[in-house]
């Protein structure tokens, strides 16, 4: 009854809790927030408790003294610490409703990963429960981006769409409003970072964080040949010598250090439309497929799947919020009756 | 950012074809051509932006640069017909925005045109509420826009129901507050005092002058009987235990004569000075801090009886605070004074008050056992 009243006073959410970010959509406003989903620890005198949430703990993240720990609660896509997510969960929506005038109870939508467990979805549920919300229902991440794109997925019509998260990649077949044929891949914008950590030290001898690595794949990184090369200093510690050292890359080198992630992303596409019904496939072949998540802003990764596809294949607007927004407006179909079942659970 | 990028690696991987000449038969994309009766139509649906759409505009680069729409077509991977609808605006047939949009900026930077420009005429041609500028200009989008934020405001029945009962139940509650809260500063009594059973309440009675004896001490000039009966009342009241303060000020004979018969050593200034004598032992003086000017005729009397605790305030015709005190149950106050007079009295129904000898009702003046009220206007 409580969670009832105070629910008139939240705002329906749709929250699309990412490895790498949190997004938060409000019907009628939009994405209200775009925060890193880290966590920094205090640990003291036995007792944990949170430093900093969100851009501020990203900061810190290979920063931190001793008693901080920064942490990414979530893995992969699914929750990796419980406590942690479910703290974060908190801040995030008591940010949104930072004007409340009671404690808020919001209605929540989350999207979760197509092959996650039903222990992980779980998980996530009791994590938003905890964290304030009245209701919380799920939907597959691959729906909300195929919904926040614009694409017509309710029509008898094959839509395909590859979502490259920063833990996972989720490559989904659509049609009449349900997944006909769904992958999850765990290679992401995460991945992408490791590879080039892991280039940078095999090839420069140089260690490099992770917050190094992701700069430089935002800067230069490139999934396909450039026209144009791009250059970046970076320092890292070098081994030998175990000072930093400042070291150039360019786009070329990056390429080269993504080749592994890109290749089993470019694999489950192919593998995904092997296993798309013919007529589906017909219709997957003559309008192409969408690409959504931060992966998608990565240099040329569509024209390398474009290339090794055969297929048209386009970029979303704003591919970032694509998933966050397509949430929302699966809540606002949910309000009107209309398309109820493109969510998991009610 | 990397939608720009793409279709520039394409162009380099699909040369033009040299013939230059779109190819109905193409073994590729024959079977998708379109249907020639509609191929020459002009596009425009009807109730369409009348502004120029991206079609023409790519037409003519393509046909500048000499290439065929299969060229576009393979090098956008695409079947003909999608670059023949683009090109001839038949949007309606075209796949989902998202799709069509993408084709036509890589359709624009294959023709070396700006991707940008042609996207936002794509916009503008399909949904012209949704461009700024025009959002701007028409009132329909703005009427479209309200419509929406009052679909999105409209909740279901249910919630409208728990809303209201949680509006009502807040303004009760706060109404409630407001109640409790607003007189906290005045001593709520145990009883409402009127029945007081103490032995004080038949002195205040006694007290009490017969109104019509009380228009005649209000009198300039008042008869002798009157002022007779005045010290014989009080004689009677003040060793019963009354502790009324009485002010006197001087320009009312008749009240300087009842101060003269009560208190005898000082009935030989009443007109010289203002002064307050005080009826009764251990009585508190209350000295006049704005002494009312004499004006013959003109001065009003107040008498208060208090049979409860209350906070009295006067303030005369000029806004001067004539009194301004907590008067203790068993007081009598007399003041005079030049009308209109404003009185708060901070708990009404302990106290009895009489205007020129008349008694006021206080009950239409009050509010939360607060009487606000202005007399001799």
């Amino acid at each position: 009854m409580f969670k009832a009243i105070r629910g008139l006073f939240s705002k329906d959410l749709s929250i699309d809790l990412g490895t790498a970010n949190t997004l938060i959509y409000v019907r009628d406003k939009g994405i209200v927030l775009d925060e890193p989903s880290v966590v920094a620890i205090r640990d003291g005198n036995n007792q944990r408790s949170v430093a900093a949430v969100g851009s501020q703990a990203k900061r810190m993240l290979g920063r931190t003294p001793g008693t901080i720990t920064a942490i990414r609660p979530l893995r992969d896509g699914v929750i990796a610490d419980f406590v942690v997510t479910e703290k974060m969960l908190q801040y995030f929506i008591k940010k949104v409703h930072e004007n409340a005038f009671i404690r808020p109870s919001p209605r929540v939508l989350v999207c979760v990963p197509c092959k996650s467990t039903e222990l992980e979805r779980r998980a996530i549920t009791e994590s938003a429960e905890s964290a304030g919300a009245r209701d919380v229902r799920l939907i597959e991440e691959p729906m909300a981006a195929a919904l926040g794109a614009g694409l017509p997925v309710h029509e008898a019509w094959g839509t395909m769409v590859v979502d490259v998260g920063g833990g996972t990649t989720e490559i989904a077949i659509i049609s009449l409003n349900s997944i006909v044929y769904s992958e999850t891949v765990r290679v992401g914008g995460d991945r992408f970072d490791e590879a080039i950590a892991n280039y940078v030290r095999r090839t420069k001898g140089s260690l490099i964080g992770e917050a190094t690595a992701e700069r430089i794949k935002q800067e230069i990184g490139a999934a396909f040949p450039l026209d144009e090369k791009l250059e970046i200093d970076v320092r890292g510690r070098n081994l030998a010598e175990g000072v930093p050292r400042s070291i150039t890359l360019d786009s070329t080198a990056i390429l080269e250090a993504l080749q592994d992630p890109l290749s089993m992303i470019v694999q489950h596409v192919k593998t995904a439309l092997e296993q798309t019904p013919p007529e589906l496939s017909s219709d997957i072949g003559e309008t192409g497929f969408v690409l959504t998540g931060g992966g998608a802003l990565l240099r040329g990764l569509d024209t390398l799947l474009s290339e090794e596809t055969g297929l048209p294949v386009v970029v979303a607007d704003d591919p970032l919020t694509c998933v966050a927004r397509g949430g929302g407006r699966a809540l606002e179909l949910m309000d009107e009756g209309l398309d109820s079942d493109l969510l998991l659970y009610r | 950012m990397s939608d720009n990028d793409s279709p520039d690696p394409v162009v380099e991987n699909d040369a033009p074809d040299p013939a230059g000449e779109s190819d109905p038969a193409d073994p590729v994309d024959g079977n998708d051509s379109p249907d020639p009766a509609s191929e020459d139509e002009s596009a425009d649906p009807p109730g369409e932006d009348d502004s120029p759409g991206p079609g023409a505009a790519l037409r003519a680069a393509r046909e500048a640069m000499g290439t065929s729409t299969a060229d576009i077509a393979r090098s956008l991977r695409v079947p003909v017909r999608i670059v023949e609808n683009i090109e001839d605006e038949r949007f309606d047939v075209l796949p989902a925005p998202v799709f069509t949009r993408a084709y036509i900026r890589s359709y624009a930077e294959l023709v070396e045109l700006d991707p940008d420009t042609m996207s936002f005429a794509y916009d503008r041609k399909t949904d012209p509420g949704e461009t700024v500028e025009s959002e701007v200009r028409r009132p329909a989008a703005i009427a479209g826009k309200m419509a929406v934020l009052s679909r999105a405001l409209k909740l279901p029945s249910w919630q409208s129901w728990v809303f209201s009962g949680t509006v009502i139940l807040f303004v009760a509650a706060f109404g409630l507050f407001v109640w409790l809260m607003w007189p906290s500063d005045v001593p709520v009594p145990a009883s409402s005092g009127q029945d007081e059973p103490s032995g004080e309440v038949p002195v205040a009675e006694e007290t009490r002058p017969d109104p019509s004896e009380g228009d005649a001490s209000v009198e300039s000039v008042a008869p002798a009987g009157t002022l007779d009966e005045t010290p014989a009342d009080s004689a009677e009241s003040e060793p019963a235990g009354r502790s009324g303060a009485r002010i006197s000020l001087p320009e009312s004979p008749s009240a300087g004569s009842s101060e003269d018969l009560l208190d005898g050593p000082q009935d030989s200034t009443p007109y010289d000075s203002p002064e307050i004598s005080l009826d009764g032992a251990g009585e508190e003086s209350v000295p006049i801090t704005n002494p009312l000017t004499y004006v013959p005729g003109d001065e009003h009397v107040l008498v208060f009886r208090f049979i409860d605790d209350c906070w009295v305030e006067v303030l005369d015709a000029g806004g001067a605070l004539v009194h301004g005190d907590l008067e203790l149950a068993g007081n009598e106050l007399e003041l005079s004074g030049q009308a209109p007079f404003t009185l708060t009295l901070g708990y009404a129904s302990g106290v009895e008050l009489e205007y020129n000898g008349q008694p006021v009702m206080l009950e239409p003046h009050t509010k939360d056992n607060v009487a606000r009220l202005v007399l001799g206007l």
